[in-house]
């Protein structure tokens, strides 16, 4: 492992001793670091890292260290609310409501039929709870609809590997990162979005001067700082860059040619469809040096040893799974994958998002099975002893379909379970609109800007108040133990789930119940009957043993007992027929392939190489909105702020939203450092300090997404467009076109009025009025003269984290 | 006549009124929408003359203990095609409905909001996906009249056939 030595980082509050350590899992980012949750007079009072887990090494970021405060927060819920016909959310029994919901469910599935309830999960639940999603909403519901906000922020890691693989699971590891000697950090700030992985990388870049790393984002981001080369790409050219690569390494002769005719299948066509993108080409396109994309594929293609890894970045832009399939055929013409140091490894956003595609929460059935093969099905009604005739089949939907089948009147039932889409989704007040047309549960610890759309709110246990296990971004099963109870009046996200299958009455086909474990860990059990004998095969697995090893990487059974660290060692690739997880789809179009199409392609046990089209971004700066806008993470804050925002120390350090600004583009508008400004788009508008700076290249602007208050106007998916990856259904949040206007009152200088005088007036500092009036000294300011005044300055700092701590 | 005729030719023609309209356009969504459609106009093309010599209304022996064994409810005036022979097409133009559809709908969003792209026909191709979709449900309902619930299960998706518990 890359980490030297342990270092214990700690967060405590606690008059006195803590009574006891319980082991788990931080709940915040996809890393999965292992800690130790300090219980003080039956609270959470504190966190440690775990000094033996080999991902942290008693190492936690920022948002880890400080993620329970949340759950001491005043502002819990503590009692279910209904919202009455007087149109406000009412305290309720849960007596109460859960009868309601089981009616309401009852109605709607009888009016309209299975695929009228729609489950929208989350990723930061545990692997047990989307597992019992997965039960409930396709053999008790027989629904469809089953998405989760993992569909914003993971869907396309999903994708692109069933594409080129045949099924889930990011074949390296961060053991690979720790030696390998080519990082290609492919949309992905990790110095910010996984301070710990970035400190692993770092510690070891400082000791050994390894691995060279190549940042590819349009921003000139804290890890692009950290880089050897740093390709900053016009926004929305992900595709056309890696085209451009790929041509450059084949003409080289940068192939193991070896490698490509054993164990792949399709390189011609893939070949043929990089085969016009000359690094002139691609220059034009990316608005990369011509020099850079030599000196790029140069390392790329040479390197003996290269991992690759991607998120939002590439996840949630254009072409987003073909960009990712683009990756993985890199590493596949190079034979970079299955060995040590080598692979793509495809990053998730949050700490279980992977554990629920892996369990069937959302996208295909448990256990990676491919929702089209009637085998498959045909298993899971075995496995859950129903009749197959009422599993659905075909393809899932996203949330964004889901929207457009409750414009269309198709859903009348919305079960939102630990997720915040009022704020997460793009172009949210279309969403808003639909939701509010149609009966809404909420499942949550606090009252979020969801609430508004709600009809019955459920508060639910957060972690430490609950016990189960989730996946990180490299399929390491991690546990988590409970270490209070949860506050009076709340139950876990299972529990909830259980009680409802209770009163809906879901039977098996003996009239058994269809939900027969009553605990996280029974539950983990039958899931691991489910996972056996598949690529996710779990059954080697126990809570015990999962503390014990510190984590488990699948699959890990009587092959591999302690776990499997990297996939496709024996170069075999799950992509028979009767074995993988997808028939896969048209890489151009997203339409699923048929078992037909599928079987005659021939892979049988090959990668498959694919055709990688360039298509640009759906909206694109134009005359009336002249900027690209981009959104994302900051290292302070985690999603919508839910739990984050409630950390005394984190929002402290950044409690306001804001727009990056290029220098230069702040000059020609004369912006000042700080003015509050209009950022504008098609679908709506915000009000937001403006932050100069050199982050941006000139032409686009920043705003982070964690904001959303509905009084607020700061949140950036009152800008962002619902368009989605055709593959994926993954929204691009990374590019739509945006307006930045100048909220400026006048002043008319009358008399001898100075400019100390004038900028006082307005809370100004002289330099910022002049600024302003692209004046040089306060002697430009004449009687008469009309100024134009910042409606607001508003320091907007925020505090840098500084991970390399030693 | 086989039953499914009347709806893909109507379906055809809606396909090649859409191919029509957007020739012209220059659109990223367009250029994805364009793909389906010409995918679904190549299927179309292949699957009307098969339904169209299918004109005996006896099964064939080769498909009566296929019929027998995965329908109880089988349509009075069988047709006697077999589903393998239409299967790939029909797979085609239900998947690439399933990918159109929303692309299309994204499309009038994208044209609302930036006004200057073509926005002649919106309402045109809007209502040309309505219709085309009608066929498909209707499509899918002969479907299973024809050869049975168990049998379409993995060639028409869920969402085109109302399953109630």
């Amino acid at each position: 492992m890359s980490w030297q030595k342990e270092r214990i980082d700690m967060n405590i509050y606690s008059q006195g001793e803590v009574d006891k350590w319980v082991y788990s899992t931080c709940n915040i980012c996809s890393i999965g670091c292992g800690c130790h949750i300090a219980v003080k007079d039956d609270k959470i009072v504190g966190i440690k890292g775990n000094g033996q887990h080999p991902i942290n090494r008693g190492r936690l970021g920022p948002k880890g260290e400080n993620q329970w405060y949340a759950n001491n927060s005043s502002d819990r819920l503590l009692t279910p609310l209904i919202r009455r016909d007087n149109g406000q959310l009412e305290p309720a029994s849960w007596e109460e409501a859960m009868e309601l919901i089981v009616s309401k469910a009852r109605e709607s599935l009888e009016r309209q039929g299975s695929n009228s309830i729609a489950i929208y999960s989350t990723g930061q639940g545990y692997l047990e709870d989307y597992y019992t999603i997965a039960k409930i909403g396709r053999a008790g519901l027989h629904t469809h609809l089953l998405d989760a906000n993992t569909r914003l922020c993971t869907a396309t890691t999903e994708f692109c590997l069933l594409q080129s693989f045949g099924a889930d699971g990011t074949p390296a590891s961060f053991d690979d990162v720790d030696v390998t000697d080519t990082l290609m950090l492919f949309g992905h700030n990790v110095a910010e979005t996984g301070t710990v992985l970035h400190e692993r990388i770092m510690q070891r870049k400082q000791r050994e001067g390894k691995p060279y790393i190549i940042a590819v984002d349009p921003r000139h981001t804290l890890t692009a700082r950290h880089a050897d080369l740093h390709l900053q790409l016009i926004p929305g050219t992900n595709v056309a860059l890696l085209n451009g690569l790929v041509h450059l390494m084949i003409k080289n002769g940068n192939i193991d040619r070896q490698f490509v005719e054993q164990y792949t299948i399709g390189f011609d066509e893939m070949q043929q469809s990089v085969a016009d993108w000359t690094p002139e080409k691609t220059s034009k396109i990316t608005g990369i040096p011509v020099e850079q994309l030599h000196e790029a594929a140069r390392v790329l293609g040479e390197t003996p040893s290269m991992v690759t890894t991607t998120l939002q970045g590439t996840f949630q832009s254009a072409d987003a799974t073909t960009a990712c399939v683009a990756i993985n055929n890199m590493h596949l013409i190079r034979g970079q994958i299955g060995k040590p140091g080598c692979g793509p490894l495809h990053m998730a956003g949050q700490p279980s998002s992977s554990a629920n595609r892996t369990a069937g929460g959302v996208g295909t059935y448990p256990a990676q099975r491919n929702p089209m093969n009637p085998q498959h099905l045909q298993e899971m009604a075995d496995l859950w002893n129903v009749d197959e005739a009422t599993l659905p089949a075909g393809p899932e939907k996203g949330i964004e379909e889901q929207l457009d089948m409750i414009e269309q009147g198709k859903v009348t039932f919305f079960w939102n379970i630990g997720t915040n889409p009022m704020v997460s989704l793009p172009n949210r007040r279309r969403a808003r609109k639909a939701l509010e047309s149609i009966f809404v549960v909420v499942q949550d610890p606090f009252l979020t800007e969801t609430a508004k759309v709600a009809d019955v709110i459920l508060p639910v246990a957060l972690w430490g108040e609950k016990e189960g296990t989730m996946e990180n971004a490299d399929r390491t099963i991690n546990v988590l133990r409970k270490a209070v109870e949860a506050p009076q009046g709340v139950k876990s996200d299972l529990q909830i789930l259980i009680d409802f299958a209770r009163r809906m009455d879901l039977k098996d086909k003996d009239g058994q119940p269809l939900i027969g474990y009553s605990t996280p860990e029974e539950c983990f059990e039958e899931w691991k009957t489910v996972s056996r004998g598949r690529p996710c095969d779990m059954t080697g697995m126990t809570y015990d043993k999962l503390e014990q090893h510190n984590g488990m990487r699948w699959p890990a059974n009587e092959q591999h007992p302690t776990g499997t660290p990297r996939l496709y060692s024996d170069y075999k690739f799950p992509t028979d027929a009767d074995y993988s997880q997808s028939y896969t789809k048209d890489q151009f179009s997203g339409r699923a392939l048929s078992r037909d199409e599928f079987v005659s392609k021939q892979a049988n046990g090959k990668a498959i190489l694919h055709a990688t089209r360039y298509l640009p971004p759906t909206e694109q700066p134009n005359e009336e909105y002249p900027t690209w806008l981009t959104t994302g993470r900051l290292v302070w804050h985690w999603h919508t702020r839910t739990k984050t925002a409630r950390s005394p120390y984190l929002q402290m350090a950044a409690p306001n939203a804001y727009v990056e600004i290029h220098e230069e583009d702040a000059a020609a508008l004369s912006i000042v450092q700080g003015e509050v400004v209009r950022i504008s788009s098609p679908r709506g508008w915000i009000e937001v300090p403006a932050r100069i700076g050199t982050a941006v290249q000139k032409g686009l602007v920043f705003v982070p997404f964690h904001y959303g208050s509905w009084e607020g106007h700061e949140s950036a998916n009152d800008l962002t467009a619902d368009f989605t990856d055709p593959l994926s259904k993954q929204p691009t949040f990374k590019q739509a076109a945006c307006r930045i206007d100048k909220l400026r009152k006048q002043h008319i200088v009358v008399g001898e009025e100075s400019a100390d005088y004038i900028a006082e007036q307005y809370q100004l500092t002289v330099e910022h009025l002049l600024q302003a009036n692209r004046l040089v000294t306060p002697y430009d300011i004449q009687s008469g003269q009309t100024l134009e005044v910042p409606i607001s300055v508003v320091n907007a700092p925020i505090p840098p984290y500084i991970p390399q701590r030693g | 006549m086989n039953p499914l005729l009347p709806y893909c030719e109507a379906l055809s023609e809606d396909v090649n009124q859409v191919l029509e309209q957007t020739a012209p356009m220059k659109h990223p969504l367009i250029e994805l929408i364009r793909y389906s459609l010409e995918e679904q106009q190549e299927a179309l093309k292949k699957l009307i003359p098969v339904l169209t010599a299918d004109l005996e209304q006896i099964p064939s022996d080769d498909n009566a203990s296929h019929q027998q064994s995965s329908n109880s409810d089988q349509h009075p005036d069988q047709p006697a095609l077999s589903l393998d022979q239409i299967r790939p097409y029909l797979s085609i133009l239900y998947q690439n409905n399933e990918v159109a559809e929303p692309t299309m709908r994204a499309w009038v969003r994208a044209v609302h909001w930036i006004p200057s792209f073509e926005t002649e026909h919106t309402e045109q191709i809007r209502n040309r996906y309505k219709h085309m979709r009608e066929q498909l449900d209707e499509i899918a309902v002969n479907l299973r009249e024809i050869y049975g619930q168990a049998a379409i299960k993995y060639v028409v998706p869920t969402f085109y056939l109302e399953v109630s518990l």
